[in-house]
């Protein structure tokens, strides 16, 4: 009798495979077009991050 | 060899040098042979007619020895007008000049030939579940009743007298080596072998359904059917010359088949519980798993049991086949077990074969049972036939065992210990096999012997579990130990007074999409923290990759004393970055502190302090632990559930034993 188990496991071992074989996982970025087509290279100054940015103060006690 | 009866001059021939006595088949004189001389003893008794499908002259092979049958001894339980049981004991000649018995019994076979019986107690101290020597093992008696020699039949080595009552011992071993003691004359005999099944032992010659049956008596050995004398009823007799009683489905008139029609008693049996239906219907034939012959359901009991003030009942059937004897199937809350007679004796823990059944485990052809319940089974209800002689209220003390989908049953009464063997059946199965209509009912609870339906399905999903584990563990340390080389290097200051802070540089990302761990790690901070806003920028394809990292340190005092709390290196992932080449840019950003100068205010300084140094690597194709921890949890998940529908299972099927939590034992 078909155990759907194996197929959730052998669903879970592909994922383990395609992530690591297809530059997948974990992603802490943000992903956006260049906006004015500056050359950053020139000017880096005037780039603007798409990530949320400011100053980022972690209090102490 | 040949000789003359002394009484009417008949031949009488003798097969074997073995045999002392041969009985005229012309006169029934029983001649007693004495070196050449032949004497006449006296006149032997008419044979009881039966079910036997054995004759003289049947021939069969016993552990590769041929043999034919020369003689008989038919023997009765109980007493010779009212006998509880009747069976035979064949003589018979082997093919190497050995004399040995074939005892047939409810269409059983024990092959036995005499032993001495060294060392066996007496008449009198023989007892029910004591343990013997025989054949190098330890037996059980597992059987002490008083029997009497009916008749005789053909060559004999020797005759009981048939005026007495001698006891028989049956021992049984755990290896299926049986014996009987016999105590007929002075010196008890030992006859020692094993039970057969009917074609292990390759008969010829058997006596056919529809010859004659030997006997100046009506008896249910001729009886195919019955009117019931009370309700007129008709009855069909299956097992002829075996069933002792028959109790009337509609009447329930018991009617001694055993005796002349003549005198055939028939008394009201008092049914201990009112009728009580029979789900399979006396008469029904099937083949169920675990059978190789086709069963005909002749008798029908409902029993029950007292358990602290609940009342538990159970239906059992007896099935019949002329070449298999007898077995049981019983029901209990629409739970079916198909039980056969077993004659071996189990061994208790301490390797030792079981004597009287204990609230111990036993263990059996290396399997462990263990105790389920000891109860006091009563009869509530009969119908049908049965072997003996059926008495209301009659009970037994039950032991019952279980491994399911078997279970091992233990039935006590004063003169035996009779061991049945269980395995559970569908009742699907049975329905099938009978050709009942409908659907059988729903089942009730769990039954002792029912198997576990949940630990295949948990075993499997163990199973599939771990070796995904195993299988992606050794990928993910295949993949760490494979890890690419660092595809970028950057070190750099953060001084306290820089106009730009911005740093670029050029990353080749290698062919291939890929997952990149951007990491940071800083030196030197003091009471600050440090914020890097960092971009991968395609500048190709005008498309950006934005994250950012942040490292800190900071100590101060409170009540409980300094503090101090750091995080010097800290990371970031992008995924699914493809291979090529990318401007790296950082833009790091700090607090401003004490005697730092301000960014944007006056000249610049010539001479900037440095205020903490940072390293930005870019790691390519780290392993993901993350998914894999995500595997190991969510995979966990079904097997555990399963085990803990099995363990739920156990745990409904134990509450119902002796054992249940809360009970006293």
């Amino acid at each position: 009798m078909k155990d759907w188990y194996t197929y959730i496991m052998v669903a879970l071992v592909g994922n383990l495979l395609l992530v690591h074989l297809n530059g997948g996982g974990a992603n802490d970025g943000v992903k956006a077009p260049l906006e004015g087509g500056r050359s950053v290279r020139n000017n880096p100054g005037s780039y603007r991050s798409h990530y949320s940015s400011g100053y980022y103060h972690i209090g102490g006690k | 060899m040949q000789s003359q009866c002394p009484s009417c001059g008949n031949t009488l021939n003798y097969k074997s040098e073995l045999s002392a006595y041969v009985v005229c088949s012309a006169c029934q004189t029983l001649v007693a042979r004495k070196n050449m001389q032949f004497e006449a003893v006296g006149k032997v008794a008419a044979l009881q007619s039966d079910a036997s499908l054995i004759k003289l002259g049947t021939q069969g092979t016993f552990d590769g020895k041929s043999f034919e049958v020369v003689g008989r001894i038919q023997m009765i339980l109980g007493k010779p007008d009212r006998p509880d049981a009747v069976w035979n004991e064949w003589f018979a000649v082997f093919s190497n000049g050995a004399g040995g018995w074939l005892g047939e019994h409810l269409g059983e076979y024990f092959v036995s030939f005499v032993r001495p019986a060294e060392g066996a107690p007496g008449s009198s101290q023989i007892q029910l579940g004591q343990m013997l020597g025989l054949d190098k093992q330890r037996a059980v008696v597992t059987s002490v009743s008083r029997g009497t020699a009916l008749t005789f039949e053909g060559e004999l080595p020797f005759v009981m007298d048939t005026s007495y009552e001698a006891v028989f011992a049956d021992l049984s071993t755990t290896t299926g080596v049986a014996g009987t003691l016999d105590y007929s004359d002075d010196s008890p005999l030992l006859f020692q072998g094993r039970w057969c099944r009917f074609e292990e032992l390759k008969f010829q010659g058997l006596r056919l359904g529809d010859e004659e049956g030997q006997g100046a008596q009506l008896s249910a050995a001729n009886l195919k059917t019955l009117k019931c004398p009370t309700c007129g009823a008709p009855h069909e007799i299956r097992a002829g010359g075996l069933s002792q009683t028959l109790v009337c489905q509609y009447c329930d008139s018991g009617i001694d088949l055993n005796a002349d029609a003549t005198f055939r008693d028939v008394l009201k049996f008092e049914q201990a519980m009112g009728k009580v239906p029979a789900k399979v219907p006396l008469g029904s034939k099937g083949k169920l798993p675990g059978q190789d012959k086709t069963f005909t359901c002749i008798g029908f009991m409902a029993k029950a049991t007292v358990v602290d003030g609940i009342r538990y009942k159970w239906g059992e059937y007896l099935l019949y086949e002329p070449t298999r004897g007898y077995q049981w199937l019983t029901e209990s809350n629409g739970h079916w077990s198909l039980l056969q007679p077993l004659h071996k004796v189990p061994v208790n823990p301490q390797g030792m074969p079981v004597g009287q059944p204990t609230n111990s485990q036993l263990a059996l052809e290396g399997k462990t049972f263990k105790h389920f319940q000891s109860t006091h089974a009563s009869v509530d209800y009969v119908a049908g036939e049965f072997y003996w002689r059926v008495r209301a209220g009659e009970g037994s003390q039950v032991v019952d065992y279980v491994c399911p989908p078997e279970v091992l049953s233990a039935d006590s009464t004063q003169e035996e210990i009779n061991w049945t063997r269980g395995q559970y059946v569908q009742a699907s199965e049975v329905w099938k096999a009978f050709g009942l209509q409908g659907s059988p009912p729903e089942s009730r609870g769990v039954a002792n012997n029912q198997p576990n339906p949940y630990y295949a399905a948990s075993s499997r999903r163990w199973l599939i579990y771990l070796l995904a584990v195993v299988a992606g563990f050794l990928f993910m340390l295949f993949r760490a130990a494979t890890t690419p080389k660092l595809c970028f290097t950057g070190n750099w200051d953060y001084l306290d007074y820089q106009a730009d802070r911005v740093q670029v540089a050029n990353v080749t990302v290698p062919p291939g999409r890929h997952n990149l761990y951007i990491s940071v790690h800083a030196n030197g901070l003091d009471q600050r923290w440090g914020y890097f806003l960092i971009s991968l920028i395609d500048e190709k394809g005008q498309q950006a990759r934005d994250t950012a990292v942040q490292v800190y340190q900071e100590r101060g005092s409170d009540d409980e004393g300094p503090w101090a709390d750091s995080v010097n290196e800290a990371g970031a992932h992008l995924s699914g970055v493809q291979g090529g080449e990318y401007l790296l840019r950082v833009e790091p950003q700090s607090n401003v502190q004490g005697q730092d100068q301000p960014e944007v205010m006056g000249p610049p300084n010539p001479n900037p302090r440095r205020l903490f140094s940072y390293m930005l690597t870019i790691q390519p194709d780290l392993p993901q632990w993350g998914s894999f921890w995500m595997m190991v949890m969510l995979g966990l998940l079904p097997p555990l559930y399963s085990l803990w529908r099995a363990s739920n299972f156990e745990t409904r099927r134990w509450s119902e034993s002796d054992h249940a939590p809360g009970s006293d034992e």
